[in-house]
């Protein structure tokens, strides 16, 4: 119970002294706004649906384009991490193309397919591809060397090898990768819609400043808070605490 | 195998890519208004190295994007120790963390200009708010996972606290702060981009931004091919150190 | 006999939905109260009683319009004199097929405004100072550069700086800028609580009569739905006609679409001139913002 009190401690603090701040005309209202407002704006944004349909919208977006990466990444990265040769053959050219931020890709994605799904789930895939990849391709190398002798000694072929031994070994970093992925996926998801694509909580926000509707805009922005705290907080009752791409912390 | 196969292969296979490039360049399937060959972005590129505009921007954007990166690591491992040792500070932070984090950083830039107005300070801000998860992740890691038998050590030698935490905490925890680290200055570098494109900041991102509206695509991919080129030789960079600050520790990590 | 009837009847009723295949447009537009007539024609089904089967979506930013619609997506988009010219330049197969808006000197619709205690009473005191603009290579950017060149201001002594328009009454508030290029009803706003005051109506100096915001596609599908383009231009007109005649409505449809009312408008128009882009084309090439001349001629749809 004191946990909880103490946790909300700090944010109950900066909602009242932005209340506060309001009211009082420190705080510049156009950009700002207050949160009894912005409590109001999301509440009706609620009732009349449009903040779950965007929602919708983008964590469409963010799954699928997770999903292409997830799928690319862990094969690619499963073939390279077996073979040390090719993989230092790709690695420079994969060095080369991650530092290229997801974002700049929108004008290229979007003549490619046009406002809508694909080109924000294209994005978001360019965007998640590498932490996967690059996690799986170390939780491969990684892998105990005598498993693979089995596996050869056994003569599995190589279905067999990913599902029985490869996959399982590595599973347990792979999914600390996916789990980063994941998160991005929705950041990015989001600001494809804040620049380009006019659909998703990223669009509604944009178009609810550009509406002078700044409590709404607020609205969407704690909402979209709300959604990747929700999200981290399922992924750590299904797979543990985490503490980033680094594996399962010890708690003391 | 000799020495000179392997760079050769990768050089090959890059070599193989920028091919492939140009070929979908020249088929067209796609305006070569918005999607230039490779050999109109270098000659872009080669244009204004030769002539010199290109370093102005490119200086601004990676001063920013070190200040934000130091600013976010030393945030980090302050808030990683804090979190990992204080119980109190656990409680307090913890949530308010969790919520800040998935929060996408372009969403801050409005805030962050009404603080700081339209200046390096601003950017520098909004960068470390979203390169800190990375190394506050990475040193909280390192932090709390110290073997056991360390902590047994620190305790039979009766180690005041200042001591246990710079011999033995720091040391344990360098691995993962400098991975953290490493991934936070790929966020920096983007966020630089993002937000000098959302607050008219002069860089890189900004002469991305504009040849883009401006129609002209081999000065927006050239700024493209620049970015990935400080990307990857700034993280080379980080590799080559964290080879040398963790010689100690023998295998690599 | 009946046989006959039936059939005859048959084959008309096949006829009828195929005659009424009205050609399509998605429409871009974005958030400013220029676009009002295109709200009217859409809501008061002006678009479907000229044939047009039109649907409308807004984008974040005016530069996002251009690419939409060489990609596809928006067969009709909002733009400027200088984006066509940018676009042309750059390769870009657009034509201007019809206007949207104007400016005109006696009814400034934008503005230059300034801090309210800021020294500022001519061009020349620009110099040194920090200038908003919602977009900075944007139409209403450009005639301020022009503005400031005119007066022998480089472009060098002063700093343009990117908000958008529901921003800058804050940023000039609390002095994060100086000035800013606004319109209408955010000037409103800005003069009325005291945070600024009217610098200078600098496009109306620039040019009295100025063709602000036009309707483009692209050249090959113009060529290839002639009945679209008369279509559109014809429900624009007659949606322009309406606005004036019926000025409270007009109101509550521009405040469903944009989410405000304004309290002044611009003054509509639905025709392109060759003079008008001749003027951006000048102005273009003695600010070197294009690279060379460009064949106006080419761009103005007919």
């Amino acid at each position: 119970m004191r946990r909880i009190l103490r946790g909300a401690a700090i944010p109950v603090a900066i909602v009242l002294l932005w209340e506060a701040g309001s009211r009082a005309g420190l705080l510049p209202m156009d950009t700002l706004s207050r949160p009894s407002d912005v409590a109001v704006a999301l509440v009706r944004a609620f009732a009349d649906g449009s903040i779950l349909r965007s929602t919708w919208q983008t964590v469409e977006a963010a799954l699928s384009g997770f999903a292409i990466a997830a799928a690319a990444g862990i094969l690619v990265g499963v073939i390279l991490g077996l073979a040390p040769l090719l993989e230092r053959t790709v690695a420079p050219s994969i060095e080369a193309l991650r530092p290229v931020p997801a974002v700049a890709l929108t004008p290229l994605t979007l003549l490619l397919f046009g406002f809508g799904l694909r080109m924000e789930a294209a994005v978001v895939a360019f965007a998640c591809l590498w932490p996967i990849l690059l996690v799986t391709v170390a939780a491969v190398r990684g892998i105990e060397p005598r498993l693979l002798e089995v596996a050869q000694a056994l003569r599995l072929s190589f279905a067999s090898r990913l599902r029985k031994i490869i996959l399982p070994a590595a599973a347990g970093r792979i999914v600390v990768g996916l789990r980063v992925a994941l998160s991005i996926s929705l950041i990015v998801a989001v600001t494809v819609e804040i620049v380009m694509n006019p659909r998703g909580l990223g669009y509604g926000m944009i178009v609810a400043a550009q509406s002078l509707k700044p409590d709404l805009m607020y609205a969407q922005l704690l909402w979209l808070g709300f959604l990747g705290w929700a999200l981290n907080a399922l992924l750590s009752r299904a797979f543990g605490r985490w503490h980033g791409a680094f594996g399962p912390g010890v708690r003391p | 195998m000799k020495r000179w196969a392997q760079p050769a292969a990768a050089a090959l296979f890059a070599a193989a890519l920028l091919l492939l490039w140009q070929v979908l360049a020249e088929r067209q399937f796609i305006s070569p208004v918005f999607f230039p060959s490779p050999s109109r972005t270098l000659a872009e590129l080669y244009r204004e190295v030769a002539q010199g505009q290109i370093w102005a921007p490119l200086e601004a954007t990676a001063y920013r994007m070190f200040c934000g990166w130091a600013l976010a690591s030393l945030a980090g491992v302050l808030l990683g120790a804090a979190i990992g040792f204080s119980r109190a500070a656990r409680d307090y932070l913890e949530p308010l963390l969790d919520f800040m984090r998935p929060l996408p950083a372009s969403a801050m830039v409005p805030v962050a200009i009404l603080f700081f107005g339209f200046s390096n300070a601003m950017t520098i801000a909004v960068i470390a708010f979203g390169a800190v998860w990375p190394v506050l992740l990475g040193s909280l890691h390192g932090f709390v996972s110290i073997e056991p038998q360390l902590a047994d050590v620190a305790a039979v030698l009766k180690l005041p606290r200042a001591q246990a935490f710079a011999k033995i905490a720091v040391p344990n925890a360098l691995p993962d702060v400098l991975a953290g680290a490493r991934v936070g200055l790929a966020i920096s570098l983007i966020l630089a981009v993002v937000t000098e494109m959302q607050a008219s900041q002069t860089g890189l991102g900004q002469n991305i931004l504009l040849a883009q509206r401006s129609f002209r695509s081999p000065e927006l991919y050239a700024g493209v091919v620049t970015l990935g080129i400080m990307g990857f030789a700034i993280n080379h960079a980080i590799v080559l150190l964290e080879r040398r600050l963790l010689r100690w520790r023998g295998a690599p990590a | 006999m009946n046989r006959i009837v039936i059939a005859a009847l048959v084959t008309a009723l096949a006829a009828a939905p195929a005659a009424a295949q009205n050609p399509k447009a998605n429409i871009g537009y974005i958030g400013a109260a220029d676009f009002t007539p295109l709200f009217v024609a859409k809501d008061k089904g002006l678009f479907d009683k000229h044939g047009l089967d039109a649907t409308l979506t807004r984008a974040q930013i005016a530069p996002n319009v251009g690419p939409a619609i060489i990609s596809g997506d928006l067969q009709i988009g909002m733009g400027t004199g200088p984006n066509l010219l940018h676009a042309a330049e750059g390769g870009l197969p657009l034509v201007a097929i019809a206007g949207a808006s104007r400016m005109k000197k006696e009814n400034p619709i934008a503005g230059l405004v300034g801090r309210t205690g800021a020294p500022i009473k001519a061009a020349t005191d620009l110099r040194g100072k920090t200038i908003a603009s919602p977009g900075l290579n944007t139409m209403l950017t450009e005639m301020l550069e022009k503005w400031l060149y005119d007066h022998k201001v480089a472009r060098n002594e002063y700093t343009l700086v990117e908000v958008v328009f529901p921003q800058q009454h804050d940023m000039l508030k609390s002095g994060r800028i100086d000035a800013t290029i606004t319109i209408e009803p955010f000037r409103t706003k800005m003069t009325s609580d005291g945070t600024g005051f009217n610098i200078a109506n600098y496009v109306g100096e620039v040019n009295p009569d100025l063709l602000a915001v036009l309707w483009m596609s692209r050249r090959d599908w113009a060529e290839k739905n002639p009945a679209a383009v008369r279509a559109f231009r014809a429900a624009y007109a007659e949606a322009i006609e309406w606005c004036r005649s019926n000025p409270d409505e007009a109101k509550k449809i521009q405040a469903k679409y944009l989410g405000f009312a304004s309290p002044v408008n611009p003054d509509y128009g639905v025709e392109v001139k060759l003079s008008d882009m001749e003027f951006f084309e000048k102005v273009g090439r003695e600010l070197g913002k294009l690279r060379g001349p460009v064949d106006v001629t080419k761009l103005v749809w007919k």
